[in-house]
């Protein structure tokens, strides 16, 4: 019976893979916006994971290539009520994301919005996030206010598909 | 994917408790379905409770399979939320951890969880940069190695002691270099003095240190990890045992904690930094995170090694339900051989002109009877069961497991209930096809 179980586990681990991996390669034939820049930050690799829930996690690569530090303060996307900075805290035990009003990045440093640390939460998303397909957010950082395509990964990704990939 | 997510997603509007309620009843829906659907019309409690009575020991032993059944199942499954729940809570006064690079969950096991591992030190001009960077309020370092009968010796400062326990159960920090504060697990008492062993572990060499000893000088309160079984020492007296500078300078040779000299500072593992604000400690993360040194947060480690541990907690549900199953149907073969019992009364029963329906609904609710009952007594079994591997858990691995059943496990009992009941249809359905005549002379 166990045998039987774990055979059928690992066909249905197979095909969840296999559609995985088929729908990621149609994904990013469409558009190629990983990066964008202005007045001297630039956001790379904005991705989510694909969600039919009311909340989501933004991840995204900031850069400050500028001579002064600026401050990311927040975000806004059609798709979602509202998009605030938060950070994983352990809170007696309880790892929690609480929500951080503002994160200064210093000239010349690299902030990474990556899971289980730093992201953008999106509450009361209007629509799906759908797996293959993009939304996008406008970060504010100051100032500065950068408009970036979001690419919605799978369900269980760890990371954009791009990932690794100088833009 | 967890099947319940549409549920959740569809009622997350409702507070927490309520919507584990509301998922509760939806799981025992198709039971109360099923059971009113075959009950309705018909007062079968009475025959019910005379077979319960009649074979009593076989019922109790029915009873007792399932029970422990699903008691270990679902005190399984706790003990897996207690886990987690006990290395967050072992980490939480460790925000940011920074050291040589290298592995995280190497660094992550040595400096949170004492088990130390042979690591490249952390030079006297870094721990400068960290100490002094803006918005650091604490900057430990954590020196390890030496051990005193299989518990730990740290090397660290006054604050670092302060920072995991803010009081001390008894006695006073430590003055001096050759002063220690035990954890409220150590085996010592105040006053009491002893040698430290170079290593720890099996390969410890006892008399590498033989000329020193350190004099214990008061308690840390419990903090339900294995720093409860650590010694923590000044940070200078684990350099000097080693034969190394102190720290200082020799003018100041004498001093205890910050500020160090970096040209005094002979290296350590790794540093324990905090700062007031959450955002602050992901700056200095990023600040730290570069080719000489490496930063993480033990909360966020743990929590990509829990992400694993999750989809380990889907398949070990899978498997308790499978499990859980199995022995239902046990129960039930079992039960259609007694029903060979009650062949000839529910014969008589059925020429005496009981409808068929209220024989069914006889034998469905026996079964579900005994089912239930099973059921609620597994809960029973669960809470005792989490509550004792918890105590071996906790015994193991000096990391305080505070396991108990929560709504998660309720919600499997109830599926566990409404899947089985169903199988309880089929000696039911068994029962009702037996020929009345054949049985009645039998």
């Amino acid at each position: 019976m166990i045998r039987a179980c774990l055979i059928v586990l690992a066909l249905l681990a197979t095909t969840i893979m296999a559609q995985g991996t088929y729908a990621h390669g149609e994904a990013h034939q469409d558009h190629d916006d990983h990066v964008v820049e202005a007045d001297g930050v630039r956001a790379t690799h904005a991705w989510a994971n694909a969600t039919t829930g009311s909340t989501a996690l933004v991840y995204v690569e900031l850069e400050n290539i500028s001579e002064s530090a600026v401050t990311l303060t927040g975000a806004e996307t059609e798709l979602a009520a509202s998009a605030q900075l938060v950070g994983l805290e352990n809170t007696g035990g309880e790892l929690v994301y609480t929500v951080i009003p503002q994160m200064p990045i210093a000239a010349g440093s690299k902030m990474v919005l990556s899971p289980n640390g730093l992201a953008i939460r999106l509450e009361g998303l209007t629509a799906p996030l759908v797996h293959g397909e993009h939304f996008h957010i406008e970060i504010a950082l100051g100032d500065v206010h950068l408009d970036t395509a979001v690419e919605i990964e799978s369900a269980t990704a760890t990371q954009h598909s791009h990932a690794g990939h100088q833009h | 994917m967890n099947p319940l997510g549409p549920l959740y997603r569809a009622i997350e509007w409702m507070p927490i408790a309520a919507q584990d309620a509301v998922v509760l009843l939806v799981l025992l829906l198709p039971a109360l379905v099923v059971g009113g659907l075959v009950i309705f019309g018909y007062r079968p409690f009475s025959l019910v409770r005379a077979m319960l009575w009649r074979f009593r020991w076989t019922n109790l032993l029915f009873i007792g399979l399932i029970a422990v059944s699903v008691g270990i199942g679902v005190g399984l499954i706790a003990q897996e939320r207690g886990l987690r729940q006990g290395t967050a809570r072992a980490a939480d006064p460790f925000d940011l951890i920074v050291a040589a690079p290298g592995s995280e969950i190497t660094m992550l096991f040595a400096a949170v969880y004492l088990q130390p591992s042979d690591v490249p030190l952390l030079s006297g001009d870094t721990y400068q940069s960290i100490a002094t960077a803006e918005n650091v309020s604490l900057a430990a370092p954590i020196a390890f190695g030496d051990s005193y009968n299989a518990y730990p010796i740290v090397g660290s400062t006054p604050q670092f002691v302060t920072h995991m326990s803010p009081a001390l159960v008894e006695g006073a920090m430590f003055r001096g270099h050759a002063d220690a504060v035990i954890g409220s697990g150590v085996d010592l008492t105040i006053g009491a003095t002893f040698t430290p062993a170079h290593g720890v572990g099996d390969a410890v060499e006892h008399d590498a240190h033989a000329q020193f000893k350190y004099t214990v000088v008061g308690r840390m309160q419990p903090t339900g990890s294995p720093w409860d079984r650590s010694i923590v020492v000044p940070v200078e007296a684990v350099w000097e045992v080693h034969g190394l500078a102190n720290g200082h300078a020799p003018e100041r040779a004498d001093q205890l904690g910050p500020p160090f000299d970096p040209d005094y500072f002979p290296g350590t593992p790794a540093v324990l930094v905090s700062a007031e604000q959450l955002y602050a400690n992901y700056a200095l993360r990023a600040q730290f995170q570069t080719a000489e040194t490496m930063a993480f947060f033990p909360g966020a480690v743990l929590a990509s090694l829990h992400g694993l541990m999750g989809d380990v907690r889907q398949v070990m549900s899978v498997m308790a339900v499978i499990t859980q199953v199995l022995v239902t149907t046990g129960v039930l073969v079992g039960l259609v051989i007694l029903m060979r019992l009650f062949a000839r009364r529910l014969a008589l029963l059925r020429a005496l002109g009981a409808p068929s329906r209220f024989v069914f609904s006889v034998v469905w609710s026996y079964a579900a009877t005994l089912i239930f009952i099973g059921a609620v007594a597994g809960v029973g079994v669960g809470f005792l069961a989490a509550a004792i591997i918890s105590r071996v858990v906790t015994a193991q691995t000096d990391i305080l497991v505070n396991a108990t059943l929560s709504w998660p496990e309720f919600h499997l009992v109830a599926g566990f209930i409404s899947l089985t009941v169903l199988l309880a249809l089929v000696p039911a359905f068994i029962a009702l096809s037996r020929p009345v005549i054949t049985d009645l002379r039998s």
